[in-house]
């Protein structure tokens, strides 16, 4: 059956896919190309494009957080600053995401393969920390943070009595 | 002061005979009566028979008592000159207090209890007559769980509805009757606005008419041959 | 001030809100009796009538009521006046019922209808004479008489059948020498001069045309006795009366001019019986079977012979009875006594069983304390687990292993009969038990789930105080009964009937035994301090101060563990006049306790009304309130303080209502304000920062609620100690009154174990309803602050709504509602109510709804088949979903 289908495959269709193996020797070479030199030029620009590439894209990881700031800021402000299920979430998405990157932030930068990435962690981390630091901002001004006094109010003890009193009126 | 009195006397004919109250104003001591009578709601026969003797009226804050006669009358004896408020108490039933103000001529002024506006005068007819407002509600309605509570609630509403179109839909259009219903109804559509076209202009324009009636022939024709090779397929 | 019209228009919303409040926190119909009930009470019985299946009793509580024959049940009731001003004089059964009762000069005659208790007519008497007068009912004729001693006897009759004519008789008597040494039987009016042999017999009849005095004298009567002669009333179909001496009666009978007195002897509580076949005489004796303690004698009146003497099954603890009625029907007779302790029975005499009892003390109850009892036997041998004394492993394995197997066969095998004998505490502790101190000296205790009564004692010969013109006894809970094995402990302190000494009691609430009995002091009590300090038996000694400020300790081993607490001990004692004196122990010795004064106060010239400080088991769980700004207003929380209110008379303002609030420790007044024209009754609430006052103004005629509360500031000056000497600055003070469209009775405030729950205010009405009012009402509003739900205010209403829904005992009405008592229970959001007049309710309030407990129409089934349906219908599509997948990747 399948060999059936093939065979009709073959005799109807017309497969542009299909390569016909070119040997290399069958056409000449354009004049002024040398095959050598291409290959040591590629080493070379090899090399520096890698490490131009691994830290172009170690920078841009490490200021993606950075570039975050203005869309959080534009969520927060949309987000509101009552207390209902949207603000909450989108608060807590604020809040997960740079601290998810920060613990995950040695396996990302793993993937560049050069041990000197110190720097871009550090900023990248640093990137997080502001994305943070939005957040807490956010919850300032929802009036989460335990800043005032009336929070800490359910743990106040209260004081102890240093006089008993006892009495009334005489009863005769 | 001749008008109150006059209603006064009038008001004794209405109440109940065995009274003998009425002469005990005594002129030295200037005691004066309260009197008035209840009048229940009309379903106070069926569910409490005696409902006379759990009735008190309390002039006061229970100052001074009063019971109330089979007949619904009630007189509070002995009480000198000044304002008293009334108050009917019923375990099953609540009534509306009043104020009775008795001058030191003896005069008698009834008027509804306002303890905010105390000096607002809206008179209430003496010989005190206290309906029933109504039964008196003790308890809460315990909340009922209702189905519909569930289905019509919006977000149930907007979150199952659309679930329940894309879980149907695709079954609907997967089923090949329907899908040649739809097609024919399409078709419908299809034709039906040409023709509408053709007659309009067929109408506008009158000599063309065969070379487009003949035209519209062979249209037909081809469409319905299109249709047929299409049955023959499937 | 803004009217209230203006503020309804600004926020109808929140009106809206404010009406729902209140509802949403009452009662389910179908909650009704399961957690409280109701007993009715009439009071001691004066006079009883049989009739039919029926017994008419009047009792000195001025209230008149009929009970079912057979078993004691209360059919109709009616109160009356209040007996403190009125009293019932007379109950007279005849073809209708008819009432006399009033004070020395007012008088109402009711006759009322035999079945249903509905009032048939009403009128009044009057008199301006202020001397003690007399009832009675002969011929259809109202006697009213007033002997004037040495004088004349002043005689009002009544025409009863229906025109009520007066007319007046006036007998002259010289010969009435003392009113207590006459009696009134029939028309005849009837005297002695004098209480011995030597004196003479004086007797009118009062209804002849001629009224004429008849002398005989005694010695002609009675015979020669050495013995002091004491006249006694008769009942009979004649005029009769007895005169007893050394402990024997005589009957007497009178005619016009004939005195003729039986031969036989009878006892002084004789009463006579004629609805039988023969006329008898009953009497109560003492038993000669010493088991049984009262029998009863019946005599045949006419020859006086003992016809039998059956001894009655009288239950000990009950005090000495009286007869009151009997009644005769075929061959039973039915007995009614009424003993000294305000008990009433019904004996009947054919077999001297007695029917039914209705304990009436408990109409009258001036102390409540409501106790813990003790665990099962399971959860304490669960408890004993932790305290095992040895520590090596092996013996805390087998321990282990015991009681763990106990559990197992208890289990299995079903409960042991002693655990299951119901008064163990349950899971929540709200099962308790209240013990009941009465005006008569009775003590009862009663279950909280069943209202039964679980074991009453009576203390002879016990007084209470008078305080502010009412009962006290002082009761206090020394030991809780946590403390396994060693039994819970309560003291009272009375006063002696007789030598005015205080009296201690001390006893074990949960069984009512008493190790010790009744301990006579030989001095007068002046006040009695539980102090909160346990000593080694965690029993909390109280400290009793005499008349003669000589301080004593009860248990006098506790001076040990008292003297280290000495410094830190105050007192204060208060007197009729306003004069406050306040006391501390420093001098106190290791082996005597010594008072010494440290303050004194004395306020302008008033009538004290109310003094009262906070229950001393308050605990305050938030320390300020939070303002919307974030920050806290400390509250100004200071636990010695003493609420006093005095009631002063004033040419211009007629009555002036003056509120203080004294430190106790220091003698400061930290607030003093003034009510002119406004008069008592004053009702004073006070907890954790505020009080609340209930006062009647005269100006506008309505009673005002205000209320008072006190706050540091924005910082709190001491936040670990709070010393009563350490006040830097005096509190700020808020107020707001409020009216209240109902006429309260008595107020208290809800209490609970940690104060986490609101609060709300029990009021009883004076229609009979206990409502609850929530604090948050009442609060003073703070002016700076808007008051919005948001922030848990409820914006300022004047008028305090009272909806019908808010009334905790619904259609229970309770009659003469003198005190509502509460206790926390162990759940935080419950507290218990005992509600105590002439009726007893009990009930549980949860101020903010029980958020500690799943409600009652939690609906587990609903859940249950939800979850099912949920995880079969999720495995379902499972198996669906995958069965689809496979489809698909067939084609």
């Amino acid at each position: 059956m399948a060999n059936k289908t093939q065979n009709l495959r073959t005799k109807w269709s017309l497969d542009s896919i299909r390569t016909n193996r070119v040997s290399a020797e069958a056409l000449a070479s354009p004049p002024g190309y040398s095959s050598s030199s291409v290959n040591s030029n590629a080493e070379v620009s090899k090399k520096t494009d890698v490490s131009r590439l691994i830290n172009k894209k170690s920078w841009d990881i490490a200021l993606a957080p950075l570039k975050q700031v203005p869309m959080n800021l534009f969520i927060m402000y949309m987000a509101g600053n009552s207390i209902s299920i949207f603000p909450i979430m989108m608060v807590g998405m604020l809040f997960m995401k740079p601290l998810q990157a920060i613990w995950s932030a040695k396996t990302t930068f793993k993937m560049m393969e050069t041990s000197n990435a110190i720097l871009q962690m550090i900023v990248y981390i640093l990137g997080n920390f502001v994305n943070i630091g939005l957040a807490l901002y956010k919850c300032h001004s929802m009036g989460l943070l335990p800043t005032h006094a009336s929070d800490w109010l359910a743990f106040v003890e209260p004081p102890t009595r240093l006089e008993y009193l006892g009495g009334g009126m005489i009863l005769n | 002061m001749y008008i109150p009195n006059f209603l006064f006397a009038l008001a004794l004919l209405f109440v109940a005979h065995a009274e003998t109250s009425v002469e005990e104003e005594n002129d030295e001591n200037n005691r004066y009566n309260i009197e008035g009578r209840i009048f229940p709601l009309s379903d106070y026969h069926t569910t409490q028979a005696n409902w006379q003797a759990n009735t008190r009226v309390h002039v006061n804050g229970g100052e001074y008592l009063g019971f109330v006669k089979r007949d619904g009358s009630f007189v509070v004896h002995n009480l000198p000159a000044g304002s008293y408020v009334v108050e009917v108490f019923n375990p099953e039933y609540t009534f509306e207090p009043a104020r009775v103000e008795i001058n030191s001529k003896g005069k008698f002024r009834a008027r509804k209890v306002n303890h905010i506006r105390t000096s607002e005068v809206i008179v209430v007819p003496y010989p005190l007559r206290m309906k029933a407002l109504g039964k008196t509600r003790y308890f809460q309605v315990r909340e009922q769980w209702r189905i519909t509570d569930l289905l019509f609630n919006p977000m149930v509403m907007m979150m199952v509805l659309p679930l329940l179109f894309i879980m149907v839909l695709p079954k609907m259009m997967n089923d090949p009757d329907t899908k040649k219903e739809i097609e024919q109804i399409q078709n419908m559509a299809k034709f039906e606005l040409p023709e509408m076209s053709d007659m309009v202009s067929n109408f506008l324009a009158g000599s063309t008419m065969p070379s487009e009636k003949s035209e519209k022939n062979q249209v037909s024709a081809s469409k319905k041959n299109a249709k047929t090779r299409k049955r023959v397929d499937k | 001030m803004a009217s209230f019209q203006s503020i309804m228009k600004k926020y109808p919303s929140l009106l809206v809100i404010l009406l729902n409040f209140q509802t949403l926190l009452a009662l389910y119909e179908d909650q009704v009796g399961k957690f409280d009930w109701k007993r009715s009470f009439i009071g001691k019985v004066k006079y009883a009538h049989f009739d039919a299946s029926r017994i008419i009793v009047g009792t000195e509580e001025n209230i008149i009521a009929s009970l079912n024959m057979k078993n004691g049940n209360i059919l109709w009731r009616q109160l009356m006046e209040n007996p403190k001003e009125q009293q019932l004089m007379l109950l007279h059964s005849d073809r209708d019922l008819l009432s006399v009762s009033g004070t020395m000069n007012n008088w109402f005659v009711r006759t009322w209808d035999h079945q249903t208790g509905t009032l048939l007519s009403e009128w009044t008497i009057f008199s301006d004479k202020n001397i003690p007068s007399v009832f009675t009912v002969e011929k259809g004729t109202l006697l009213h008489i007033f002997p004037t001693q040495n004088s004349h006897l002043d005689v009002v009759t009544y025409n009863l059948d229906g025109n009520n004519q007066k007319n007046t008789i006036k007998i002259p008597a010289p010969w009435i020498t003392d009113i207590s040494n006459c009696v009134l039987s029939k028309s005849y009016y009837i005297c002695i001069s004098k209480n011995d042999i030597s004196g003479q017999l004086y007797y009118v009849n009062i209804l002849s045309e001629k009224p004429k005095v008849y002398i005989k004298t005694l010695h002609s009567v009675l015979g020669d006795t050495p013995d002091l002669i004491e006249i006694l009333p008769f009942e009979d179909i004649f005029p009769a009366f007895l005169l007893s001496s050394n402990g024997q009666a005589k009957v007497i009978h009178v005619d016009e001019d004939v005195v003729n007195t039986k031969i036989f002897k009878v006892m002084p509580n004789a009463v006579s019986n004629h609805n039988g076949e023969k006329p008898f005489i009953y009497q109560l004796e003492p038993a000669s079977n010493p088991d049984k303690l009262v029998q009863i004698r019946v005599k045949d009146y006419a020859t006086c012979q003992d016809e039998m003497a059956t001894e009655l099954e009288y239950p000990v603890g009950l005090g000495a009875p009286i007869i009151i009625a009997t009644a005769t029907k075929n061959t039973l007779t039915d007995v009614l006594l009424s003993t000294t302790d305000n008990a009433f029975m019904l004996v009947r005499l054919s077999d001297g069983k007695i029917m039914w009892t209705r304990e009436e003390a408990l109409s009258n109850i001036i102390a409540v304390e409501f106790f813990e009892l003790p665990v099962s036997e399971l959860d304490a041998s669960i408890e004993n687990e932790f305290k095992a004394s040895s520590n090596s492993i092996l013996s805390m394995l087998s321990h282990r292993l015991n009681t763990q197997a106990k559990q197992l066969s208890t289990l299995i095998f079903g409960e042991h009969p002693m655990s299951s004998s119901g008064l163990v505490r349950d899971a929540f502790g709200l099962h308790k038990l209240i013990v009941v101190a009465t005006s008569v000296g009775k003590l009862f205790a009663i279950d909280t789930l069943s209202g039964s009564i679980v074991w009453s004692y009576r203390l002879p010969n016990v007084k209470p105080f008078s305080i502010l013109g009412e009962d006290k006894i002082l009761l206090f809970a020394q030991r809780t009964a946590r403390y396994a094995p060693l039994p819970a402990q309560c003291i009272l302190i009375a006063n002696d009937k007789y030598s005015g000494n205080g009296v201690i009691f001390q006893f074990d609430p949960i069984t009512g035994y008493s190790q010790k009995g009744i301990e006579k002091l030989n001095y007068q009590i002046a006040q009695a301090i539980h102090l909160p300090y346990e000593d080694d038996q965690h029993l909390k000694p109280v400290l009793m101060i005499s008349s003669t400020n000589e301080v004593y300790l009860y248990p006098s081993c506790a001076m040990g563990e008292v003297y280290k607490y000495t410094s830190k001990l105050y007192t204060y004692l208060v007197d009729n006049t306003g004069s406050f004196k306040g006391y501390s122990f420093i001098h106190s010795t290791k082996d005597k306790l010594k008072m010494t004064p440290s303050w004194e106060l004395q306020l302008q010239p008033a009538k004290l009304v109310a003094v009262k400080t906070k229950h001393p088991n308050e605990r305050v769980h938030s320390q300020g309130r939070v303002l919307p700004d974030r920050s806290v207003y400390y509250k100004y929380v200071n636990p010695n303080l003493i609420a006093v209110a005095t009631v002063s008379d004033d040419p211009v303002h007629k009555h002036v209502l003056s509120v203080y609030l004294i430190d106790g420790v220091t003698g400061l007044i930290l607030y003093a304000t003034s009510h002119k024209r406004s008069r008592g009754p004053i009702h004073l609430v006070h907890s954790e920062n505020w009080i609340v006052y209930s006062y009647f103004n005269e100006r506008f005629r309505r009673t005002e609620f205000a209320a008072a509360e006190l706050y540091e500031g924005h910082v709190q000056s001491n936040s670990s100690v709070f010393s009563s000497f350490a006040v830097s600055l005096l509190p700020h003070v808020q107020t707001q009154s409020y009216i209240l469209p109902a006429t309260p009775l008595s107020v208290t405030v809800t209490l609970t174990e940690r104060g986490i729950t609101n609060k709300f205010l029990l009021a009883g009405l004076s229609g009979g309803g206990v409502i609850e009012i929530p604090w948050l009402l009442l609060q003073p509003r703070l002016n700076d602050i808007p008051c919005s739900p948001e922030e848990s205010c409820i914006p300022y209403m004047p008028e305090i709504p009272l909806p019908s829904e808010a009334v905790i005992n619904y259609n229970q009405t309770i009659g003469r509602i003198d005190g509502i008592e509460v206790a926390p229970a162990r759940l935080e959001s419950t507290s218990h109510i005992l509600v105590h007049g002439i009726d007893l309710f009990y009930t549980k309030v949860a101020p903010s709804k029980t958020f500690d407990m799943l409600k009652e129409d939690f609906d587990h089934m609903m859940i249950i088949l939800v979850l099912t349906g949920l995880v079969i219908s999720s495995y379902l599509t499972k198996y669906l979903a995958s069965k689809k997948a496979l489809k698909q990747m067939w084609k």
